[in-house]
């Protein structure tokens, strides 16, 4: 029994010993153990805790046993704690917890494994991904075909989306700046609240980089810079249009390649500082951002030039054809002109020598009659090619008065017929009191205008409504008539112009719009054309304003000194005429009746100029002229002729003649061009 | 006054305290049927109070209203969980099961 005792006594010894030493294995254990381990009871005390926990929440066991942690709950495997500590550095701690039994009652055993780590790489992943995210969300904005404010507005609202940012302006610079330029302000041309307006108020509108330091400095080290917002409001008025509820603002410059084209600003209203890897990616999307506003400069340009390019080709086509057809109408005159002439010349021969038979002579005068109605067309088909004449005389227009004449003139078209026909055509009378003159010649401008008066009466076959508008739009003076009538096709306002063209059948004679073409392409200046199908039709003209010295000049008389002049002609009275003419303005004048003579008589003597009649018998203006420069080259030769305006227009002027002058030519326009061949010969000496 | 006085702490506007309140808002509506006043405490914006309330880790989600003080740690996405932890059952919901004589 006693024995048995003590051997009791002795496995009990053993049994505490091997407790003591199995406890003190754990308690080895659970004190070495990297991971922080608390054991907390039912109402959430903490009854233990080891080193490492210690260490993880950074207080000292004596502070922690018996504090309040709070009953732990897990969903599912583990849960992640903030471990709120005193010292400085987030901790993060993933938890584990098991029940357990501590001094007899149920316990949680909790265990805590720093995760601080992984939750910064995760924490860093995310926001890589957010910023890929963005990034990608901003270049698909960017690379939407639109103009540059939808764009930008497009790009902000992403960035805004992404949660990035609050607000933003997109500012540009003016487009075409050159690479080096000192940039000294920007307009905006995006903006969202907060701190952006849109549509921008006039403040708001430009962004004075010396006004805004930020903005500045952004710009000069090419890198995104942030900076408190509603802290410095008066220095960054424009960046920030004082908003307090802006807290933090950063701008960033947009870049293409090396230039700056504008400069991105972005807002932010809590309390969130932009942080250099914000900047850092602001960078990116400025890069992102300014290619996109450089493309589209480039495709704007690019359009334009398109535009302008198939607008010059319309153009030039449409003056080639006219041109063309000039050239053919032109022939055609000359040509009828010539069968014409035996026609008329033999018909009115016949008329004044013969004895006729009453019916006859009807027929005679019939033939005579209308030959000369041909020559009229035949004219004024000549009239639409003919070039602008240097030696027309060209006079201060008032173009009020030449309007309003034209109106007068054609006034039974546009009142009398159709009101027999029991239609009303109203016309308004839109011409200012005054406008600047140009210079032209009235008869023929007031000839176009009355043309297109009677080519809108024409469109109006129900009445309505002509207006005649005037107004100066530097350098022009322009005139516009309106009518509010049938309107032409595309392929009618193209060839309303050409001669012979006409849209009105049987009554037109395809010769009205392009006599108006003729005049106002003398005159130097243009016409457009805007019409639509039923919405009437307005011709707009716009003629060169004349210039205050070009005006003086006119009344200035013209200055020639004093020279020897030799004139050919075979015409008694013409020759008459010129010695008459030049001998008034000074000159020395010697005349010859021929060709030869003409030839001898510079042989003989000294003279500074030849003036010679173009159809002479035996020895005509063409030989006189190559004989004169064939003996002196410097010797100017002016041809006369009734060929002239052709000649000119033309270029086909002979050899040896340095200019050409239609006539019958006025003592001035001899004059002139006296003045144009002798300065011509000063100037080729010098 | 409502019934019931919580106080929710946590660190920070991560996504894990907004998961943590979004949550509490679920249970408390779905349990405690809007019977309930939240107060949310950033421990970083105000540490003192944290320090007060000798807050150790976030989240950490102290019942106020009816004494005495309640308090759990950790995942507040399970309704019976935290009904058991923090001993909320509303008076409310009792009476209605046993209809008063």
């Amino acid at each position: 029994m006693a024995e048995s005792l003590s051997d009791l006594q002795l496995l009990l010894e053993q049994s505490s010993r091997d407790l003591l030493a199995s406890e003190a294995r754990f308690r080895n254990i659970i004190e070495r153990t990297v991971d922080g381990v608390l054991i907390v009871d039912r109402q959430g005390l903490v009854r233990f805790v080891n080193p490492a926990a210690q260490s993880l929440f950074g207080r000292p066991a004596a502070e922690m046993l018996g504090g309040m942690l709070g009953f732990p709950v897990v969903a599912g495997e583990t849960t992640e704690l903030d471990i709120v500590r005193t010292s400085a550095g987030a901790v993060v701690a993933e938890v584990r917890v098991v029940e357990t039994e501590w001094e007899g009652e149920t316990a949680y055993l909790a265990s805590l494994r720093d995760v601080t780590e992984r939750e910064q790489a995760f924490k860093e992943l995310a926001r890589r991904a957010s910023e890929m995210e963005l990034l990608h969300r901003v270049s698909k904005a960017a690379m939407v075909r639109l103009d540059h404010e939808s764009m930008l507005r497009l790009v902000l609202n992403e960035i805004i989306q992404s949660g990035f940012a609050c607000g933003g302006g997109a500012y540009l610079c003016e487009p075409g700046l050159e690479t080096g330029t000192a940039i000294d302000r920007m307009e905006l041309r995006a903006g969202l609240p907060p701190g952006y307006s849109s549509p921008p108020t006039e403040a708001s509108q430009y962004l004075q980089l010396a006004a805004s330091p930020l903005a500045a400095a952004a710009v000069r080290d090419r890198h995104a810079v942030a900076g408190p917002g509603a802290d410095a409001p008066a220095s960054q008025p424009e960046a920030l249009i004082q908003e307090p509820a802006v807290e933090q603002v950063a701008a960033v410059p947009l870049l293409a390649g090396e230039s700056i084209v504008g400069l991105l600003s972005l807002t932010r209203k809590e309390r969130r500082p932009f942080t250099p890897e914000d900047l850092r990616l602001l960078d990116l999307v400025g890069t992102e951002v300014g290619v996109a506003v450089h493309n589209l400069q480039l495709y704007d340009g690019l359009q334009q030039a398109n535009r302008e390019l198939r607008q010059v080709q319309e153009m030039m086509f449409q003056e080639e054809r006219l041109r063309a057809l000039g050239q053919m109408a032109s022939g055609i005159a000359h040509d009828i002109n010539n069968a014409l002439s035996p026609i008329l010349g033999f018909a009115e021969l016949l008329l004044h020598e013969g004895e006729w038979e009453p019916k006859t002579k009807r027929h005679l005068e019939m033939i005579a009659t209308s030959a000369r109605d041909i020559a009229v067309v035949v004219d004024r088909l000549r009239e639409f090619y003919r070039g602008r004449d240097k030696q027309d005389p060209l006079r201060p227009v008032d173009l009020v008065r030449v309007a309003a004449d034209a109106v007068e003139l054609t006034r039974p078209r546009w009142r009398d017929m159709p009101q027999e026909q029991g239609l009303v055509i109203q016309v308004r009378d839109e011409l200012p009191e005054e406008l600047p003159p140009v210079l032209g010649v009235e008869a023929e401008l007031r000839q176009a205008l009355a043309n297109l008066l009677l080519n809108a009466v024409d469109a109006m076959p129900q009445g309505g409504e002509l207006t005649v508008r005037g107004y100066a739009q530097e350098p022009w003076v322009v005139l516009e008539v309106t009518d509010t009538g049938t309107g032409m096709t595309d392929e009618v306002r193209r060839r309303c112009l050409e001669p012979f063209f006409t849209s009105k059948g049987e009554r037109g004679t395809g010769m009205g719009l392009s006599v108006v073409f003729g005049v106002i392409n003398r005159h130097e200046g243009e016409i457009d054309i805007r019409t639509a199908l039923g919405h009437g039709t307005t011709f707009v003209l716009r003629l060169p304003a004349a210039k205050n010295g070009f005006l003086e000049e006119e009344c200035q008389p013209i200055r020639v000194r004093p020279a020897r002049l030799l004139c050919v002609d075979d015409e008694p009275l013409l020759r008459e005429f010129l010695q008459d003419a030049l001998t008034q303005f000074g000159h020395t004048v010697t005349v010859a009746d021929g060709g030869q003579a003409g030839m001898a008589a510079f042989a003989a003597g000294q003279f500074d100029a030849v003036i010679t009649d173009l159809g002479m018998p035996e020895v005509d203006g063409r030989t006189v002229a190559l004989g004169v420069k064939a003996r002196s080259p410097e010797t100017p030769v002016i041809l006369l002729t009734g060929w002239g305006t052709r000649l000119r227009v033309e270029g086909d002027i002979p050899e040896g003649v340095d200019l050409v002058l239609a006539k019958p030519a006025t003592s001035r326009q001899l004059q002139m061009a006296l003045a144009e061949v002798l300065t011509a010969k000063t100037g080729a000496a010098k | 006054m409502s019934e019931f006085l919580l106080k929710l702490y946590v660190s920070g506007k991560t996504p894990r305290s907004e998961r943590a309140i979004a949550n509490l808002r679920r249970v408390c509506e779905e349990k405690l049927q809007g019977n309930y006043d939240l107060i949310v405490v950033d421990v970083l914006e105000q540490p003192h109070l944290a320090e007060v309330a000798n807050i150790m880790a976030t989240p950490t989600l102290i019942r106020e209203l009816p004494a005495p003080f309640r308090r759990i740690i950790g995942d507040l996405s399970n309704g019976e969980r935290i009904l058991v932890g923090l001993e909320l059952e509303p008076r409310g919901e009792a009476a209605q099961e046993t209809p008063a004589p």
